[in-house]
């Protein structure tokens, strides 16, 4: 179980690093900037959805990544399933 | 041999003082003789020896938000010279655990023998300064329950003895230098052996709770939001101007964005202590993300973004602050229209 789940945060959306939450410096600025939108694109659809206890969602690695559906995967509330992220601390 | 009963003055709320709720929240303190409300069955627990000789009430937002109230409630409690304050059960009320315990800390300041009751998740707890603080269940269906385990700790505190977590005590205790009969190797064995026994609570360290939140209902529609942005990556001004501490913070800041398109390096840092901060410096979009969320409201993915950032060091920060950081922080943002916050966390 995630730190974020484990101490009661309702939504969550996993980075890929406690020192550069919304960043990523091993990508170039281009790259990064497109990281931290996607990251800021994904926390306004997360706000917009209803969860009932502490929730991870992921990412897109890549723009428009594939086998993504919205919202989070299945056994993926509570924390259950999730995967660690890239960098994770 | 029976000697004088202990005095016992009760303090509780407009609401179980029987005067009214919401509506009467603004009622100046009063003070009545005798028991009243839950003081009534607080009596009949502690019996003979003790005597619930007055009850002052006050209400909720008169006791938190008038200045001086406190001052007041306690004037009314030491004319009838107690030997013991008890105030509530508060259960989670905020506004009247805060009242319970600021009224508790006073009278404890000012001498006297004290015990509030409230919720371990009540806002108040942390308040109480040196004065005793046992548990009560969430809410009043909990009375019964909260008052039999509230009645022997009045008894403890009424005949000068020390209530413990065994008592039901929450939130800080004074230390105290005390010399146990047994060294810590062998109390440390002895909770080895507890746990493998099975025992996974046994401990001379109790571990802060966290509280369960109620997930906040989805925003409508982000492209309408007033949305804010916030961190606990401790992300200030160059200069760090206002002191943010750089571990076990115990405030928290608010710097405008207004006519800001991009956190530029050089003028803001990252005073955390606990992680290297050298990305943060280069970008410090990477810990606040100003640039993408200008560009979103831009293209009006969101209404409009807060025009300030609040922020914070998590690094060590105890419980007790960090849980009041968030109870002002949706205060701030509930007052000023805040539909939705991006927090960041280092």
């Amino acid at each position: 179980m995630s730190i974020a789940t484990r101490v009661g945060a309702p939504r969550v959306v996993t980075t890929r690093g406690i020192p550069y939450p919304a960043g990523d410096p091993s990508l170039g600025p281009q790259e990064e900037r497109a990281w931290r939108r996607r990251l800021v694109t994904r926390a306004l659809e997360v706000v917009a959805t209803p969860v009932s206890r502490p929730t991870v969602f992921e990412v897109d690695e890549v723009e428009n990544g594939a086998g993504r559906g919205w919202g989070p995967r299945l056994g993926e509330e509570g924390g259950v399933g999730a995967p660690p992220g890239r960098g994770q601390h | 041999m029976t000697g004088p009963a202990v005095r016992i003055v009760h303090y509780v709320n407009q609401f179980f003082a029987g005067i009214g709720g919401e509506e009467s929240a603004g009622t100046g303190p009063v003070r009545r003789d005798g028991p009243v409300g839950p003081g009534t069955r607080l009596a009949q627990l502690l019996g003979e020896g003790h005597e619930i000789v007055a009850t002052v009430y006050c209400g909720d937002d008169y006791a938190t938000t008038t200045p001086g109230a406190v001052e007041e409630i306690t004037a009314l409690i030491a004319e009838v010279e107690p030997d013991v304050v008890v105030a509530g059960p508060a259960f989670t009320s905020g506004r009247y655990g805060l009242a319970c315990a600021r009224v508790v800390a006073a009278a404890h300041e000012a001498g006297m023998a004290t015990i509030a009751c409230m919720h371990a998740d009540n806002p108040g707890l942390d308040e109480a300064g040196g004065a005793p603080v046992v548990a009560s269940g969430e809410t009043a269906r909990t009375m019964r329950t909260t008052l039999d385990a509230l009645s022997p700790a009045v008894a403890k505190v009424a005949a000068g003895e020390v209530v413990t977590r065994a008592d039901g005590r929450v939130g800080k205790a004074p230390r105290v230098n005390s010399l146990d009969e047994r060294t810590s190797a062998e109390r440390a064995v002895d909770l080895v052996l507890a746990r493998l026994g099975g025992d996974n609570r046994a401990t001379e360290v109790p571990l802060p709770r966290f509280d369960q939140v109620t997930p906040a209902a989805p925003v409508e529609d982000p492209s309408k939001a007033l949305v804010a942005i916030l961190t606990e990556g401790a992300l200030v001004p160059d200069a760090n101007p206002d002191g943010l501490e750089s571990a076990r913070a115990t405030k928290w800041l608010r710097y405008p964005l207004d006519e800001r398109d991009t956190m530029a390096a050089g003028e803001y840092r990252s005073v955390h202590g606990g992680f290297s901060t050298v990305w943060a410096n280069e970008d410090p979009n990477r810990i606040l993300p100003l640039d993408v969320v200008r560009e979103l409201e831009g293209e009006g993915a969101i209404g409009r973004l807060h025009g300030e950032y609040l922020v914070t060091a998590g690094n060590g920060t105890s419980v007790g602050n960090a849980r009041r950081f968030g109870v002002e922080w949706v205060g701030e943002l509930r007052r000023l229209g805040v539909q939705a916050a991006l927090l960041t966390a280092t």
